[in-house]
C-alpha cells in the first residue's frame, strides 16, 4: 500500500512530466513560454476555450485540462494554416488537438515508468468567463505558462488507488519512440 | 495521375496540416474526420487510395478499429498499406496494430519531411508489389 505522501510524490513527477511536455510542446509551434505554478482555481475573463480529455488506467484515473482565450489558441495555430480568422470549430479543435498532444507526451513517459492509461477524445468549451469548481476528490494541480499572447492554463486531476506506483527505472524509455519520429514495421 | 492518399484524423488542424505536406509533394489527398467516415468513404470509392494516413484515438470508431473492420473486409476494395501518425508511443498499441497490417507509426507532432519520406516509400513499395 502506498502512503498519501507517496502518492503526493508521483502526482509531483507526473506533473513534472507535463510541465517539460508544455513548454516543449507549445514552443515548438512557435509560443514560447514561461512556467509558473497556477493559481487552484483560475477564472479567465473574455472569450475563452477550454479542452478536456480523460485519461485512465487499472490505478489511476483523471483527466487533463486546458484553459486559455480565443486570442491564445489562434496564436498556437500553425503559421502555414492562418489563411482566414479562424472560427469557432477551428479554435475549439486546435486546443483540442493541443491537449491531445500534451497527455499523449504525459502518457508515453508513464507507460516507461510502467503506467498506460487509456486516454479519451478531447472535449472541448466555447464561451466568455468561463468558471472551473476545484475539485471535490482526488489530487489536483494548475500550472500557468505565459506567453507574449496570453496565459495558458493546465489543470491535471488524479485519483490513485492504493496499488498505484510508478517504476523506479524508465526502462522502456528507450524503446519508445520520440515525438516526430518515424518507425517503419 | 498523382497517387492518393486518405487521410484519418479527428483533428481538422492535423488533417491539414498533413494535406498540405502532401498536396505539396504532388499526391492527390481524401480527409475523413474517424474510422467510420472512412470507411463509408471506402465503401462507396471506385479505387481504393495508395495510402492510408491513420490517427489513433477518435471519436465514433479508433484507428485499431479501423484496422480490424478494414481486415474483415466488406468493401471490396484491395487493402492499402496504413501508417499511424499518432500522440501514442504505446509499444502494446504498436505490436497490436502491427499485428492488424499496419506499415508505420509515426508520433505527433509530426515532422513533414520524415512523413513525406514514410509516406513516399510505403506507396512505392505498395506500387512495387502491386506490378
Amino acid at each position: 500500500m502506498r502512503t498519501l505522501v507517496e502518492q503526493a510524490q508521483y502526482f509531483a513527477e507526473i506533473q513534472e512530466y507535463l510541465v517539460k511536455g508544455s513548454l516543449d510542446l507549445f514552443e515548438g509551434y512557435g509560443l514560447p513560454v514561461k512556467h509558473a505554478l497556477g493559481a487552484p482555481s483560475v477564472d479567465i475573463s473574455g472569450p475563452s476555450v477550454m479542452a478536456v480529455i480523460g485519461y485512465a488506467a487499472t490505478t489511476v484515473r483523471g483527466s487533463l485540462l486546458l484553459l486559455t482565450s480565443r486570442a491564445v489558441v489562434a496564436a498556437l495555430q500553425p503559421v502555414e494554416l492562418r489563411d482566414e480568422p479562424p472560427t469557432e470549430g477551428v479554435l475549439r479543435d486546435i486546443l483540442g488537438e493541443f491537449c491531445n498532444m500534451l497527455i499523449g507526451r504525459m502518457k508515453n513517459r508513464l507507460v516507461s515508468r510502467g503506467v498506460a492509461p487509456l486516454l479519451s477524445t478531447p472535449i472541448t468549451i466555447f464561451g466568455d468567463d468561463l468558471k472551473l469548481p476545484v475539485p471535490t476528490s482526488g489530487v489536483s494541480g494548475w500550472q500557468r505558462f505565459s506567453s507574449p499572447a496570453g496565459d495558458i492554463h493546465v489543470r491535471l486531476d488524479a485519483t490513485f488507488e492504493v496499488e498505484f506506483e510508478l517504476s523506479k527505472d524508465e526502462a522502456t524509455a528507450a524503446k519508445l519512440p520520440s515525438e516526430g519520429e518515424t518507425v517503419l514495421f | 495521375m498523382p497517387a492518393t492518399v486518405m487521410i484519418v484524423d479527428d483533428s481538422q488542424m492535423v488533417r491539414k496540416q498533413v494535406a498540405r505536406t502532401l498536396v505539396a509533394a504532388g499526391f492527390a489527398v481524401i480527409e475523413a474526420q474517424d474510422g467510420a467516415d472512412a470507411l463509408r468513404q471506402l465503401s462507396t470509392a471506385a479505387e481504393a487510395p495508395s495510402l492510408i494516413v491513420l490517427d489513433v484515438n477518435m471519436p465514433n470508431m479508433g484507428g485499431i478499429e479501423f484496422l480490424q473492420s478494414l481486415r474483415g473486409g466488406g468493401q471490396g476494395l484491395a487493402i492499402p498499406p496504413v501508417v499511424m501518425l499518432t500522440t501514442e508511443g504505446d509499444p502494446k498499441l504498436m505490436q497490436e496494430a502491427k499485428s492488424l497490417g499496419a506499415k508505420g507509426w509515426i508520433v505527433k507532432p509530426f515532422r513533414p519531411e520524415m512523413l513525406l519520406a514514410a509516406v513516399q516509400k510505403l506507396t512505392q513499395s505498395a506500387t512495387k508489389s502491386a506490378t
